[in-house]
């Protein structure tokens, strides 16, 4: 055969061919029996490759499945991972760790802000009142409500030095409430936030009284810290900032699956307005503190999600479906649910 | 309304047989790996992209991992079968006789032997084309490459297949 066109008969048995190319090779496989077989051939490897049989069935479907939905601590699916894969399982008594860098730069952190916070107590032991004046502290106080930067008073090295010491000691307390362990004499996160609920486990504690005598060092240990002002309200703001983002995907995602086009009546959708009217004004909230903290990211992803929960808590009870489906397309186009998704995902692993 | 669960149940009903397929033809009939790393891909899907890849998105990020596990699995056994001297046999018109139950096994290990033969970027580039019915688009995506760079694989996966059955025919 001499007519070289077996790259276009492949393309033409693969439907890759604009129509009119299309009809001219057809044309020539009609006048050329080469290419007919050529042809033939390749169709007789298509019905051969296509025709194989996998050696799975409904049942190892099923199985697999099940393996793969299993939780990730169950043995029966990370038995075999562990033995080939390059992860690494460290079998710790209570279950399996999974190596992570990220766990173990978290880890390192931690260990190093805990010296940090030792060394910066012994430190103040040994020179009592010399990092913060009694004024400092109170405006620090002071500035715990509000929301701008700007207005907290001037941070020092030292104080921020010793905000992030506390930080990083605050962060060791909350997994230590985490797992049950109780101490005192530890600092107190504030739990003030309007952000969400506090999430102190313990009695509330008294009313601290402003400009009252000089603080003892326990009494300091109760107070809150410039630097350590400002990252203990970064931790709330993401507290909140999880809640809000998982309850807010959870709605986009339930009005998401909303099924539009059944003629005569629209959805009910008094559920999902509802819940947008719930959520609506604490992403309100969310998004100034995000704007204030800098935190543009959040601040950001709460400003695209705002108009969309707007329009869900505007809608009627039951609304037509065309308004529902422009709100539908919109949470499409944005990508909001995956964006939350991995938002909520990356606070989560912060905190952890 | 349907779960995240029950979405990712619909897809792996849908798409894990042929998946496992797919990676049984291109591991070259090992089907307890094909199937292990089938079940892979779906772990790494659920545990970590599930929920944050576009819609429609999934079954390509399927194929192209599982592909990345199959190359793995290349690069380990630095091994590629031959074509078997039996590659002629597979091509011949059928025969109608009491073995074609056997036949067809021994075909479908032939298809196996053959599709061995071919590089793996044609080898997967035919493979998504003729079994998962894949447009040269979708390929590309899968295989991070160009349409044009599929064309021509697919195009000279089907030729060297079909040159070395005549050779065989002929000898």
């Amino acid at each position: 055969m001499n007519c070289d066109r077996m790259e276009e008969i492949s393309r033409l048995i693969d439907g890759e061919m604009a129509p009119a190319e299309a009809r001219l090779v057809e044309r020539h496989l009609d006048q050329c029996a080469g290419c007919r077989q050529v042809r033939a051939d390749f169709l007789t490897f298509r019905r051969q490759i296509t025709n194989y049989q996998s050696g799975v069935d409904a049942v190892a479907t099923r199985q697999a499945l099940a393996k793969v939905m299993s939780p990730p601590g169950d043995s029966t699916s990370t038995q075999r991972r562990a033995n080939r894969g390059p992860r690494r399982h460290f079998p710790l008594g209570l279950g399996q760790i999974r190596f992570n860098p990220a766990f173990v730069t978290a880890l390192a952190l931690l260990l190093t802000g805990t010296i940090a916070f030792v060394i910066y107590r012994s430190h103040q032991e040994s020179r009592p009142g010399a990092s913060l004046s009694p004024v400092g502290r109170e405006s620090a106080v002071n500035s715990s409500a509000a929301t701008s930067p700007s207005q907290s008073p001037a941070v020092d090295g030292s104080s921020i030095r010793a905000g992030l010491a506390e930080h990083n000691a605050e962060t060791s307390n909350r997994k230590n409430r985490k797992s049950g362990s109780r101490e005192s004499g530890t600092i107190k996160r504030k739990s003030n936030s309007p952000l969400g609920p506090p999430r102190e486990q313990g009695p509330p504690k008294p009313p601290q009284v402003r400009n009252s005598a000089p603080p003892t060092y326990a009494r300091m240990n109760e107070r809150v810290m410039p630097g350590g002002n400002q990252l203990s309200l970064a931790i709330d703001l993401e507290g909140g900032n999880l809640r809000h983002l998982e309850q807010s995907e959870l709605l986009l995602r339930a009005f998401r699956n909303i099924r539009v086009g059944r003629k005569g009546g629209g959805p009910d959708v008094s559920y999902e307005r509802r819940r947008a009217q719930q959520l609506v004004y604490r992403n309100m909230l969310l998004r100034r503190e995000a704007d204030a903290t800098g935190n543009v990211e959040v601040a950001t992803l709460l400003g695209s999600l705002e108009p969309i929960l707007l329009d869900i808590a505007n809608l009627r009870a039951r609304p037509r479906n065309e308004e529902v489906s422009v709100i539908q397309d919109r949470v499409e186009r944005q990508s909001l649910v995956p964006l939350l998704q991995v938002s909520s995902m990356a606070v989560v692993r912060t905190n952890e | 309304m349907v779960s995240e669960d029950d979405e990712f149940t619909m897809l792996f009903l849908d798409f894990y047989p042929s998946l496992c397929r797919f990676l049984e033809c291109l591991l070259g009939g090992r089907v307890a790996l094909a199937h292990d790393l089938a079940q892979e891909s779906f772990l790494q899907l659920h545990r970590t992209a599930w929920g944050s890849l576009p819609p429609g998105e999934a079954r390509f990020w399927l194929y192209r991992v599982a592909r990345n596990f199959a190359i793995n699995e290349f690069r380990k056994a630095q091994t590629r079968h031959r074509l078997l001297d039996r590659v002629v046999e597979v091509m011949m018109p059928r025969r109608r006789n009491p073995e074609e139950e056997y036949e067809a096994q021994e075909r479908q290990e032939l298809v196996l032997d053959m599709l061995q033969s071919l590089p793996e970027d044609q080898r997967t580039a035919l493979l998504l084309r003729e079994q998962e019915e894949l447009s040269y688009r979708e390929i590309g995506e899968v295989m991070n490459a160009s349409e044009s760079k599929v064309k021509v694989d697919i195009f000279r996966a089907r030729t060297a297949l079909r040159e070395r059955w005549s050779k065989h025919s002929s000898g």
